[in-house]
């Protein structure tokens, strides 16, 4: 059990992330390139999936813009909280990541379900929501402020002591994890697995429109979070993917900008400032309801 | 109600998950003691202070073997009542800090070509090499045998200043060697201050 508490240093921590970082991705492609084969077998290809799929990479590039642009900002506040608030300093060993990957796990999980919950928020997840295809590309399909949200779930880990770089590890990992997720190539794993997990099949059912899928299962790696905070659902009948009313565009720009569009759409015909403050902090089934109860 | 037990448990959790984290704490400090010692101590040697004896003395002086070793961080000829001025550039030392391999367990100072009137010294302040990724700015430490005026433990700055008070100015003075332990978290816990003659 030595290896768990030897030591490691801030440069080491860094190159593992941008080695999972960079590995990761040729492994996703790879992964998403089997899938197209599967497709194309089931001749289930249309130039719909085509163009979704080009979406899906072109809001990626733009994400990975954005995010090389905040990038600084985003450590420098990490830096700054755990050099003048930490509690204690953790050291740089496997069971100190181990440890923090549990615990982003579970900082994910409540920022997923912030996402999902409050209106300001949904108008960046909504853009991974809207395709209504599910397949690996799906889970690099971004919003324009998908970065800013995990800041505040995981600051907290600073204050605890968790030196940043293996909180950005931990993020990493959890990430990486997610978008493996994405595919209807795996139906369901063994039993154990799925219990502890979160799988294929139970992040279908999060991207589902079914009603009894709806706000289910936003786990990271740990589906027991989903279990014990009582967000579970199983995967028994099909899902049909998407978000409710469809976005219906493979333009990238459309796409992209999709929730914000709409949201500010919404906050111009508001009838007034009560109304608009709602639309900001109430879920976006909220919204939906008062419109629908004005037809 | 279901959202704030929701909130409750998750505090569990997290305090779980960090008090495991914090578990490494005793875990390293346990394993520093099994170290190897670089210092070996010697049969308490008194002879040194026979032709000179002071009965109010409590403290025996020891003669203890250092071996020689390599210190990398800073060096500068300095005043040594100067000394916090470079504990500052030390500190400051975030290439330094950035090549660490493993937590440092100890901090070095040495004094050494100490000026005639013994208010100057080459000094150096800085972790052993051995732990530091591409080391530059590195001093030897001359190993032999140093006579230990302050035994390892806490010490106050006001202590460690009175130590210069005790060394044998009519003796050859050689170098001076101050070691400051740390704990898992890097903060001095303990301190030991000794001397060399020529
Ligand atoms: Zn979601
Ligand atoms: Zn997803």
């Amino acid at each position: 059990m030595d290896f768990l508490t030897y030591s490691f240093s801030t440069d080491d921590i860094w190159w593992l992330e941008t080695f999972i970082d960079d590995w990761f991705l040729v492994i996703a492609l790879s992964l998403f390139v089997i899938e197209l084969i599967r497709y194309g077998l089931k001749k289930t290809f249309t130039r719909n999936l085509l163009g979704d799929s080009i979406t899906n990479f072109i809001t990626l590039g733009t994400f990975v813009l954005i995010v090389a642009l905040v990038a600084a900002t985003y450590a420098g506040v990490f830096f700054y909280v755990y050099d003048n608030f930490k509690l204690v300093e953790l050291p740089l060993t496997p069971w100190t990541i181990l440890c923090c990957i549990v615990l982003a796990d579970l900082a994910y999980y409540w920022e997923h379900r912030f996402l999902h919950k409050n209106g300001f928020a949904w108008a960046t997840h909504t853009v991974h929501h809207s395709s209504p295809h599910f397949n690996i590309s799906v889970a690099y399909r971004h919003g324009p402020l998908d970065w800013l949200f995990p800041l505040f779930f995981h600051l907290p880990l600073a204050i605890l002591g968790f030196n940043p770089f293996i909180i950005f590890l931990a993020e990493v990992v959890v990430q990486v994890y997610q978008t493996l997720l994405h595919t209807e190539t795996v139906k369901k794993l063994p039993r154990p697995i799925e219990a502890i997990f979160n799988t294929p099949s139970h992040h279908r059912v999060h991207h589902a429109t079914n009603k009894q899928y709806l706000d289910k299962n936003y786990a990271g790696i740990f589906i027991v979070w989903d279990r014990m905070f009582g967000t579970f659902a199983k995967e028994d009948v099909k899902v049909k993917y998407g978000i409710y009313p469809a976005v219906k565009s493979i333009n990238p720009v459309t796409v992209f900008f999709s929730g914000y569009v709409k949201l500010v759409r919404q906050m111009w015909h508001a009838p007034n400032w009560r109304y608009r403050w709602n639309l900001l902090i109430k879920p976006p089934l909220w919204a939906w309801q008062q419109e629908n109860k004005n037809k | 109600m279901k959202l704030m037990s929701s909130f409750a448990i998750s505090g569990v959790v997290v305090v779980s998950i960090w008090g495991l984290a914090m578990m490494q704490f005793p875990l390293m400090a346990a394993t520093e003691h099994s170290d190897k010692p670089d210092v070996q101590v010697e049969a308490p040697n008194l002879t040194t202070k026979q032709s000179n004896p002071r009965p109010n003395t409590t403290e025996a002086v020891k003669g203890v073997r250092i071996n020689t070793m390599s210190i990398s961080g800073v060096q500068q000829k300095i005043a040594i009542k100067h000394i916090a001025k470079l504990w500052e550039t030390f500190e400051n030392q975030q290439a330094l800090n950035k090549n660490l391999l493993r937590y440092p367990r100890k901090i070095s100072v040495y004094y050494q070509n100490f000026s005639q009137d013994y208010q100057k010294a080459d000094v150096s302040i800085g972790y052993l090499s051995d732990i530091v990724r591409s080391a530059n700015q590195s001093t030897t430490i001359k190993g032999g045998r140093y006579e230990r005026v302050l035994q390892k433990a806490a010490h106050s700055n006001e202590e460690l200043a009175d130590a210069w008070k005790k060394i044998d100015y009519r003796k050859n003075l050689q170098s001076v060697l101050e070691i400051h332990y740390l704990d898992a978290s890097g903060h001095p816990v303990s301190s030991e201050f000794m001397v060399n003659y020529k």
